[in-house]
């Protein structure tokens, strides 16, 4: 980890705006990445991550505001930005039909690696996705797991300053989850910069020195992970995890004296991203997670219970913690970050 | 060097995968094989026979003979004939396969039967097209007979009435009779002399040759439309993207992609020729073929980025290009050969590309060679770059 003050920004963003049509995708965000730094942008789906790492990575032109890499402009510099960035798009962005060792040849060439040199990262790259042992296999015939490593290792084969990752673990069992962190980190305490994008919070409070929290194409929060649970006070989150959600139900608990926020959400799978509709988890197998944002806890407990179990709820699980990303972003903007 | 990067991966995707190679190889071999065998020597012989009558004679006589290919109604069911000034071009046309055959008549033909002399008419006729050129000689042979025949009466009536002073008609017709009758015996009715002149030089072109050329032409544009796939198909998997993200610009890219295109085609034109060839398809000055596969590779590479840009996604490709494709096909003489389309519908073969590359082809294996194809090969080079030109313009890259 770095010492966020004393190092210089590798990634400044000022005013950054993109506009499809009539819809504003990033709102005049503004923010910097220091060097060394593990970065990451949280927010929902649909909140602008991918358009904002697709301008940093000039993919897209922004419709106005400045991006720098290294001092570089994106608008102006394209070229020398590439060059010093690496991506690994939310996509697999790999050819199936080609093996795992013909892929990375291939994205190593893009990067303008060639005979010994490119061998050498192509092998060091399939030694930390742990698949040097299935390199000549078809990316095809791999597990979604798999192939979200090798499309990491596409990513890195040329040893970038600065890698975008964005939202690298949709889809993945834990274990291969578990191997990408360990990864970034990895990444990063070689001295690669990292942007990671999710809406996992458990992952960005894990790997993040700093977190810019998105919503609606605006950074509406950004520091330390302390220095945004601090924005929540002395609020705790009382979660409350359900066989289903009756009718109702929430509405009575958004009446309970002492109750700042309530949100719901099918509590996700292993690989699930999730699933917000309340009318889903009503007729689906899976559990549904309330929470409930109060600086009494204590005494709201009961009440939440009380209501819940008056309302026909089959309780499975209470849970009272202090606060997290989840709680920050429910106090923030008032939805959970599944929603 | 990152174009040649991307071709090659692209046709290492494409090698792949068995399903392409099918529809890209063979199926025209299938296809070759059996419409060159069931459709027997059909190919060019269908139809009114397109020809040309070039007159450069003022007189009467020559106009006759001319004005016969329009206004008798038997050979005008016979032949599409057209009136031209240029007796080279006329030649030319017959070389390149556009005619069947072409009459010159040439431009001293009424002066010198008036005064008793023979004179020759040229008959430029199509090898290729064998039973054609009989049917065309032997129509301009009873044509000469005839204007043989009147031009023998016409002077011995002349000397009747004029000289000997005769005035009694059945007197007069008698004697014609008699004069054409012995002319006929003696072989005097030959006054007009047909002269014939092979336009074209080479070998008669066989079903199964046709067909090698128009379904190779046909399959091109199929690898158009997996080209066209690939390109849609990379944007959508964000394999398009990615490389946008890698230093290397648009133009190297869209280079790269283009260049897979054309490498494919180039290998399936490739071992369609060598497959063709050893079913003992003569394709003709291998320069020329070359040319022309060329220019139609590079069309078939335009027309990939053109449905890649208008398309929004694989679906519409499909459909897009199979649209194109099919057109395409039926009006270029993919299917069935131009010359036994309808008069009318003969034109719409110069609006394709396997119009003008088929033309090409069998103007090669007719024995033409690479200054015969050039025009050709220039239209197909100038359908490459509009096509690629509107596609690189309205390409959607993320």
């Amino acid at each position: 980890m770095t010492d966020a003050g004393a190092v210089r920004p590798i990634i400044e963003v000022t005013d950054l705006v993109k506009v499809f049509g009539e819809n504003v995708a990033v709102d005049g965000i503004s923010f910097d990445i220091r060097a060394g730094e593990i970065f990451g942008l949280l927010g929902p789906n649909g909140a602008g991550k991918t358009t904002t790492i697709s301008m940093i990575s000039c993919l897209l032109s922004p419709t106005s505001g400045e991006v720098t890499v290294d001092g570089s402009s994106v608008t102006r510099d394209a070229r020398k930005v590439k060059s010093s960035l690496g991506v690994v798009p939310q996509e697999i962005a790999l050819y199936p039909t080609l093996t795992a060792l013909e892929n990375l040849r291939f994205w190593g060439r893009m990067y303008g690696l060639s005979g010994k040199l490119l061998e050498e990262r192509v092998a060091e790259a399939l030694e930390m996705a742990g698949l040097a042992d299935r390199a000549k296999e078809r990316v095809e015939t791999y597990s979604g797991g798999m192939k979200r490593r090798i499309n990491i290792a596409a990513g890195i084969l040329h040893h970038p300053r600065v890698l975008l990752m964005d939202e690298p673990t949709v889809g993945i069992d834990p274990q291969s989850r578990n191997h990408i962190l360990e990864t970034v980190k990895e990444l990063n305490r070689r001295g690669m910069t990292v942007l990671y994008t999710s809406h996992y919070m458990e992952e960005v409070e894990f790997l993040c020195d700093r977190v810019g929290i998105i919503d609606h194409g605006k950074v509406i929060a950004i520091g330390t992970i302390d220095e945004l649970k601090r924005l929540v006070g002395d609020e705790n989150v009382i979660s409350v995890r359900l066989a289903e959600l009756p009718d109702g139900a929430l509405e009575a608990l958004r009446g309970l004296p002492d109750v700042d926020s309530v949100t719901s959400a099918v509590s996700p799978s292993d690989g699930d991203d999730g699933e917000p509709d309340d009318a889903v988890a009503a007729k689906s197998d899976k559990t549904v997670t309330v929470e409930v944002l109060s600086k009494d806890s204590g005494t709201v407990l009961a009440d939440v219970v009380g209501v819940l179990g008056k309302a026909g709820a089959r309780i499975l699980a209470v849970d009272v913690r202090e606060p997290n990303l989840e709680s920050v972003f429910l106090h923030l903007t008032g939805k959970s970050l599944r929603d | 060097m990152r174009w040649l990067t991307i071709g090659i991966k692209d046709l290492r995707v494409t090698v792949r995968d068995k399903a392409s190679l099918g529809i890209l190889i063979a199926m025209p071999m299938i296809l070759i094989v059996i419409l060159g065998s069931a459709l027997g020597n059909m190919a060019a012989n269908i139809g009114k026979l397109p020809v040309a009558v070039v007159n450069l004679d003022r007189g009467r006589v020559g106009a006759q003979v001319t004005d016969a290919f329009f206004s008798d109604k038997q050979l005008a069911e016979l032949f599409a004939a057209e009136r031209m000034t240029d007796p080279d071009e006329a030649r030319a046309r017959v070389a390149r396969g556009d005619l069947a055959g072409a009459l010159v008549v040439p431009s001293d033909f009424t002066r010198r039967l008036n005064t008793g002399r023979s004179s020759k008419l040229t008959l430029y006729s199509d090898p290729g097209r064998q039973i054609s050129g009989i049917v065309f000689k032997s129509v301009t042979e009873a044509l000469a007979t005839r204007v043989s025949a009147a031009s023998i009466a016409a002077r011995t009536s002349a000397f009747y009435v004029s000289s000997l002073r005769v005035g009694d008609p059945s007197f007069v017709y008698g004697v014609i009779g008699k004069a054409v009758k012995s002319a006929s015996e003696t072989g005097a009715l030959s006054a007009v002399e047909i002269v014939e002149s092979t336009a074209a030089r080479g070998a008669e072109i066989s079903t199964l040759s046709y067909y090698s050329g128009a379904m190779s032409v046909m399959f091109l544009m199929f690898g158009a439309m997996f080209g066209a796939f690939s390109l849609v198909r990379e944007r959508d998997h964000w394999t398009l993207p990615r490389m946008l993200m890698s230093p290397g610009s648009t133009v190297e890219i869209l280079g790269g992609k283009m260049f897979g295109v054309f490498a494919i085609g180039a290998l399936q034109f490739t071992v369609l020729c060598a497959f063709t060839s050893v079913l003992g398809v003569k394709w003709g000055d291998p320069f020329a073929v070359a040319l022309v596969a060329t220019a139609t590779v590079a069309a078939a590479t335009g027309l990939s980025v053109f449905i890649a840009a208008v398309a929004k996604t694989v679906r519409a490709v499909s459909g897009i290009s199979q649209m194109l494709i099919q057109f395409m096909a039926a009006v270029g003489g993919s299917f069935i050969p131009v010359a036994t389309f309808p008069l009318w519908m003969q034109p719409l073969h110069y609006f394709s590309v396997n119009g003008w590359a088929i033309d090409g082809i069998l103007a090669a294996m007719r024995g033409g060679n690479a200054i015969d194809v050039l025009p050709n090969v220039g239209v197909l080079w100038l359908i490459a770059l509009v096509f690629f030109a509107l596609g690189a313009w309205r390409l959607r890259w993320e």
